[in-house]
C-alpha cells in the first residue's frame, strides 16, 4: 500500500509541472484571438489596388502570376497583423503610387480627382462664352447693317409722312 | 417703288478675344499631348544613346551607383519572379557572369513589380549569385522606358548603351551579347 502511495506521490511531483504548463498554453492559445483570412479580406483590399502589367485591371480580378503574388503578399500582411492601410502603404513605398487605385498624396489624389470636373467646367464655360460673342457678334453686324441703309430722300420724306399720318 | 439699297458695313473679318482665347487653349491642349507623346518616344532607349543614371540597394544591402561604375561595363538585367522567360533567362545570366566577372563585368539584376521575398526565392532557386536589387517605385524602370520584363542592357564603360535586348536571353541571343561584352571589356562600345 505504501508503495503505491509513493509510486502516486511521485508521478503527481513529475506530472504536476507539465500539466501546468500545457494547461497555461491551452489558455494563452484560447486568449489568442485566430485570425482567419478569407478570400474575401484579401479581394477588399486588392480591389483597390491595380495590377502593373495589366492595366486597368483591378487586382481583386486579375488571373496573371503577378497578381496572384501580390494577393498571397497582402493575404500574409494581413494574417500578420497589418491593416489595410498599412498594406497599401506597403504597396505605394515599394510600387509607387499608380498600384492603388485611390492615390494617397493628396496633391495627385486632388488632380486625379479635381482635374476632369475643372476641365469639364472651363470647356463648358469657354463653349458658353463663344456661343453668346458669336450671336451678340451677329445681332450687332445686323443692327449695324440696318442702321447704314442709305435711303433716297424721297423714300424717306415718304416715310416720315406715313409715319406722321398714322 | 423705291429700291432700298443696302450699303451696310462690311462685317468684320478680324477674330474676337473669345475667339482668340479659345484658339489659344486649343493649342495649348495640342501642345500638351504632343509633347507627351514625344517624351513617350524619347524613353524608348536604343543602342548608343546615354544610359540613365541610377543609384540601388541591393537586396544584400551594397550600394550600386551607375555615376560611380565609369570605366566598368555593367549588364543591368529587369526581371521578375512571376514571369515565366526570366526563368529561362536566370541560369544564361549566372553563367554569363561566372565567365566574364574576373574580366571587369557587372552583371546586375533589378527586380520589377515584384514581392521581395519571392524576388529572393527566385535568387536562392537558380541559386543567382550577382547583386540583384528591388527598384521601388520602378523608377529605374520608368527611367530605361521598358515597356516588360524581361529586358537588358548592356553599359559601355564611357556610359553609353552597347547593347538593348527587349525580351529573354537566350543560347539564339546570347552570341550577339558576348561579341558586345567583350568589345566593352576592351574599352569600346560595339
Amino acid at each position: 500500500m505504501r508503495k503505491w502511495a509513493s509510486i502516486f506521490r511521485r508521478g503527481a511531483i513529475y506530472c504536476a509541472p507539465t500539466i501546468m504548463i500545457l494547461l497555461l498554453a491551452a489558455m494563452i492559445v484560447q486568449t489568442q484571438e485566430v485570425r482567419v483570412i478569407t478570400d474575401d479580406d484579401v479581394n477588399a483590399v486588392a480591389k483597390q489596388m491595380f495590377c502593373l502589367e495589366c492595366e486597368n485591371i483591378p487586382l481583386d480580378v486579375c488571373g496573371t502570376q503577378a497578381c496572384i503574388q501580390w494577393r498571397a503578399e497582402i493575404r500574409r500582411q494581413l494574417q500578420a497583423g497589418s491593416t489595410p492601410e498599412e498594406v497599401f502603404e506597403y504597396f505605394r513605398v515599394n510600387h509607387g503610387e499608380h498600384a492603388l487605385a485611390v492615390p494617397r498624396d493628396p496633391l495627385l489624389w486632388g488632380l486625379t480627382n479635381v482635374t476632369l470636373w475643372v476641365m469639364g467646367a472651363l470647356a463648358l464655360i469657354l463653349a458658353i462664352a463663344f456661343i453668346v460673342q458669336r450671336s451678340r457678334a451677329s445681332r450687332t453686324q445686323a443692327v449695324t447693317a440696318i442702321a447704314t441703309v442709305d435711303l433716297p430722300a424721297d423714300y424717306l420724306k415718304q416715310l416720315e409722312q406715313d409715319i406722321a399720318n398714322r | 417703288m423705291t429700291e432700298i439699297t443696302a450699303n451696310a458695313e462690311a462685317p468684320r473679318v478680324g477674330l474676337n478675344a473669345a475667339s482668340l482665347f479659345f484658339i489659344f487653349a486649343l493649342t495649348v491642349f495640342v501642345a500638351v499631348i504632343g509633347w507627351q507623346f514625344a517624351r513617350r518616344n524619347e524613353a524608348v532607349l536604343n543602342t548608343g544613346n546615354d544610359a540613365p543614371r541610377f543609384s540601388v540597394i541591393s537586396f544584400d544591402g551594397e550600394t550600386f551607383d551607375l555615376a560611380e561604375l565609369n570605366g566598368q561595363p555593367v549588364f543591368v538585367n529587369f526581371w521578375a519572379s512571376w514571369c515565366a522567360p526570366c526563368r529561362d533567362e536566370a541560369p544564361i545570366l549566372e553563367r554569363l557572369w561566372q565567365q566574364y566577372r574576373d574580366e571587369g563585368l557587372l552583371v546586375l539584376g533589378i527586380t520589377h513589380s515584384d514581392i521581395d521575398r519571392d524576388s529572393l526565392a527566385f535568387i536562392n532557386e537558380f541559386a543567382i549569385s550577382y547583386p540583384n536589387a528591388p527598384d521601388p517605385a520602378a523608377r529605374i524602370y520608368d527611367s530605361y522606358g521598358l515597356t516588360g520584363v524581361p529586358e537588358s542592357f548592356l553599359i559601355a564603360p564611357d556610359g553609353s548603351l552597347a547593347y538593348v535586348l527587349r525580351g529573354p536571353l537566350s543560347e539564339s541571343t546570347l552570341g550577339g551579347l558576348t561579341a558586345a561584352i567583350e568589345a566593352s571589356l576592351q574599352g569600346g562600345a560595339s
